[in-house]
């Protein structure tokens, strides 16, 4: 990194049901917008650009951003429209991170919209995104995406349902106490267990819902994180990477490109016992199991240790590397503000205002997103309440 | 700021290409690659630009990122047209995440424009009303007409002069020039514009290998410069006059201008590029450039006292999403074609989907003197 950065606000709204939902578009971005400035305790016109994270088709219009005026547009400030897919937070995130680092601004806002308030059929236009001639016609949806992962995951190692089932039903927990969570039911093993089948080996509770809610986050140059936050959060790390379009030549047993961008990001921030020097985790989980592939391709424990791990309690949120203590993707998936949401949970935990789910004094966070077609993209970040 | 432009690549363009757009991100990628005498492995970061909606699928990114070198690469894709990707390899760089980047884009896919345009509109007020991007630049035109004592004639001789230049450019989707006359007389298309007065849409692809200033002087003997970038926008709801003043391009230009250390564009700028999806639209973005007072574009314009559009413009060639590489590319070329020292200035926005809520971007290119 050039210059240092750091993150100043963060401004959610309350989530719920993209079906359920009475706020529009327009709504939900100024209340995240507005809490993010409010916390950063400045107005929209300290804003030096914005950065909408999106994906256009489950939108139900062409670049929702302009016709929005919650972004500093009203002030002429560049808005950057940042689109990789569930990796589009991720992105956008590191797009704030390098324009700050760059010296180009020194306040940056980005914005994960509601991507699915809205949308009439999702899975629909998910499968346009999955290659034209060879995949697509096979009707691939979200679910199915998950389940080829789980399903290959579980021969592998010969793990059992409630090996799957378990890791989901911490998330359940977690968001039951998350004020910001969209289910919070606190859904038990049984009851997942005694869900519907929806895509073989995942129920009903291992997969996400559709919801609707937005998230704002503030980036700050090292002088004005410094003059305006008593606790910025410090960017050690951001980076991300791009697997092959076509899905066939993919292992379907975790995430093995994940673990080649982890040594890379964990490099970048000096990080060389991630089990130990990471303290708080939020994964990208819009299917259950997803989280123990990722603590394996995180380096939290070696292949195949991923279901002991979770077994272990370790990942709980009094565990010694708590994973998603907001309950993560599984429980609240706001579209593209879920990968937004990754990075602002991890903040919150570090500056100590995670209500309801906050880990014992963190210091070190990792935040996670995945997207694109079948899990084309990764995007890993590192946060620190250490400025060096 | 000093980051070079180390390679550059053009693939079409034409009414319609037989090519797919990863095919054509690949071809484009490849060949900006060779000029750099690069290959994929030195590449650190990879941006694509492109809109979901012209390319007919979702995450259209994923099909053309490993095309453009992004397998197992850090990448990223920005939708407000190819300014704003370079804007992002520029930050990739200068951050320093980045020392070579690449950034690329194709127009492969036919598409609807004018629904396209119209679902970028609000779904309430203005998309009802049928309002898509062709409909607004004759608003925009008829405001030049009633408000600044400009001529339907002085629309036909700015198109002119556009085609003029896209005949004498290998590069352009229209090579046919036509004279005044001509134009008047095509069908009027949006009142007060003509057929003529309208750009096409070009299919193609492009890509640029950007570099950071001690690769750039090691690869490149003769690398042009990006010394200053900005972007800017402009509100949905906002009134007719923060439109027509292009308050947005008048943003991004002060942070570009200010980077590269421009204080009097109208001299300091030798040749400029605009996106001009319909011909008066030079009028206002010379002014908002700083190129001329106001009320002097058509005299720079027709005067030919600057290098403005030498390449033919966007009426001579018009790719939705590669507009800004093919601009930059085409400022890239008159740099290197003058033999002294000089400075460029590319305009790029996203109005190919309409006005209202539009962004702008400006990039200061520069070669040193040989």
């Amino acid at each position: 990194m050039n210059k240092k950065v750091a993150v100043i606000g963060v401004g959610n709204t309350e989530y719920t049901s993209n079906r359920r939902e009475t706020r529009s578009k327009a709504e939900l971005a100024y209340a995240a917008v507005k809490g993010a400035l409010d916390m950063a305790g400045i107005g929209p016109a300290d804003l030096e650009a914005s950065v909408f994270t999106s994906v256009d088709g489950f939108e139900g219009n062409v670049r929702p951003a302009r016709v929005l005026e919650a972004f500093g547009q009203g002030l002429n400030i560049p808005l950057v429209d940042v689109n990789t897919g569930g990796t589009a937070g991720g992105s956008g995130v590191k797009e704030a991170i390098h324009m700050v680092s760059a010296g180009l601004y020194d306040l940056v806002m980005v914005y994960g919209s509601p991507t699915f308030q809205g949308v009439v059929d999702n899975q629909q236009v998910l499968n346009t995104a999955s290659p034209p001639i060879f995949e697509k016609p096979f009707g691939l949806g979200a679910a199915h995406m998950g389940s080829l992962y789980c399903a290959g995951y579980m021969r592998k190692y010969n793990f059992s349902m409630e090996d799957l089932a378990l890791v989901s039903a911490k998330s359940h927990k977690n968001a039951a106490q998350n004020p910001y969570a969209h289910l919070r039911k606190g859904y038990t093993l049984e009851e997942i267990l005694n869900s519907p089948m929806v895509a073989w080996p995942l129920h009903m509770y291992e997969i996400c819902p559709n919801s609707s809610g937005a998230v704002a986050m503030i980036f700050a140059s090292e002088e004005k994180a410094k003059s305006l936050c008593s606790t910025p959060v410090w960017v050690k790390a951001i980076s991300s990477i791009t697997d092959t379009f076509l899905t066939g030549y993919r292992p379907y047993n975790g995430f093995p490109q994940l673990k080649i961008l982890a040594q890379r990001v964990y490099q970048k921030a000096g990080i060389t016992k991630p089990r130990q020097e990471i303290d708080v985790a939020e994964l990208f989980n819009p299917f259950g199991p997803f989280e123990l592939m990722e603590y394996e391709a995180l380096g939290f424990c070696g292949q195949g240790e991923g279901v002991a791990l979770m077994r272990s309690g370790a990942t709980e949120i009094n565990g010694d590397i708590p994973c998603n203590p907001s309950g993560g993707t599984l429980c609240t998936n706001s579209g593209i503000a879920a990968s937004v949401t990754r990075h602002a949970e991890v903040v919150l935990q570090l500056m100590g205002k995670a209500e309801g789910r906050q880990v014992e004094s963190p210091k070190t966070g990792l935040a996670h997103s995945w997207g694109g077609n079948d899990g084309q993209f990764h995007t890993v970040c590192i946060f620190s309440l250490k400025e060096d | 700021m000093k980051i070079g432009i180390i390679g550059c690549a053009l693939v079409g363009f034409a009414d319609e290409v037989k090519l797919r757009s990863d095919e054509l991100v690949f071809k484009a990628a490849k060949a900006a690659l060779d000029q750099a005498g690069l290959t994929r492995e030195d590449l650190d970061v990879s941006v694509i630009t492109s809109l979901d909606a012209y390319d007919g699928i979702t995450i259209s990114n994923g099909l053309m990122a490993p095309g453009a070198g992004g397998y197992e690469k850090d990448a990223t894709r920005i939708q407000g047209g190819g300014v704003g990707a370079i804007m992002s390899a520029c930050a990739s760089i200068l951050s320093k995440s980045a020392k070579i980047a690449i950034v690329a884009g194709a127009d492969a896919t036919m598409f609807d424009d004018p629904i396209v345009s119209n679902a970028g509109y609000d779904a309430f007020f203005r998309r009802p009303l049928g309002m898509f991007n062709q409909a607004g630049y004759g608003l925009f035109a008829a405001s030049l007409l009633r408000d600044r004592g400009i001529t339907e004639k002085d629309f036909a001789a700015l198109a002119a002069r556009n085609y003029r230049a896209a005949a004498q450019n290998p590069n352009a989707h229209r090579k046919k020039s036509y004279s005044v006359d001509e134009i008047l007389e095509s069908p009027m298309a949006f009142w007060p514009l003509r057929q003529l007065e309208l750009a096409p849409v070009s299919k193609g692809g492009a890509a640029l290998v950007l570099a950071v200033e001690e690769k750039a002087k090691e690869l490149s003997r003769e690398p042009v410069w990006v010394t200053g970038i900005g972007g800017g926008s402009n509100p949905y709801y906002g009134a007719w006059s923060d439109l027509v003043d292009l308050k947005g391009l008048k943003h991004a230009c002060r942070k570009a201008y200010s980077m590269a250390g421009i204080k009097d564009p109208a001299a300091e700028i030798e040749a400029v590029e605009i996106h001009n999806p319909f011909a008066p639209f030079e009028i206002p973005v010379c002014e908002a450039l700083g190129l001329c007072q106001k009320g002097q574009a058509l005299d720079l314009l027709l005067g030919d006292k600057k290098l403005v559009n030498t390449s033919g413009g966007t009426l001579g060639t018009n790719p939705p999403a590669c507009g800004g590489y093919f601009r930059t590319i085409q400022a890239v070329e008159c740099l290197q074609k003058n033999g002294r020292a000089g400075r460029a200035v590319v305009q790029d926005s996203d109005i190919n989907l309409g006005f209202f809520g539009e962004t702008y971007h400006v990039l200061v290119l520069e070669k040193a003197g040989v």
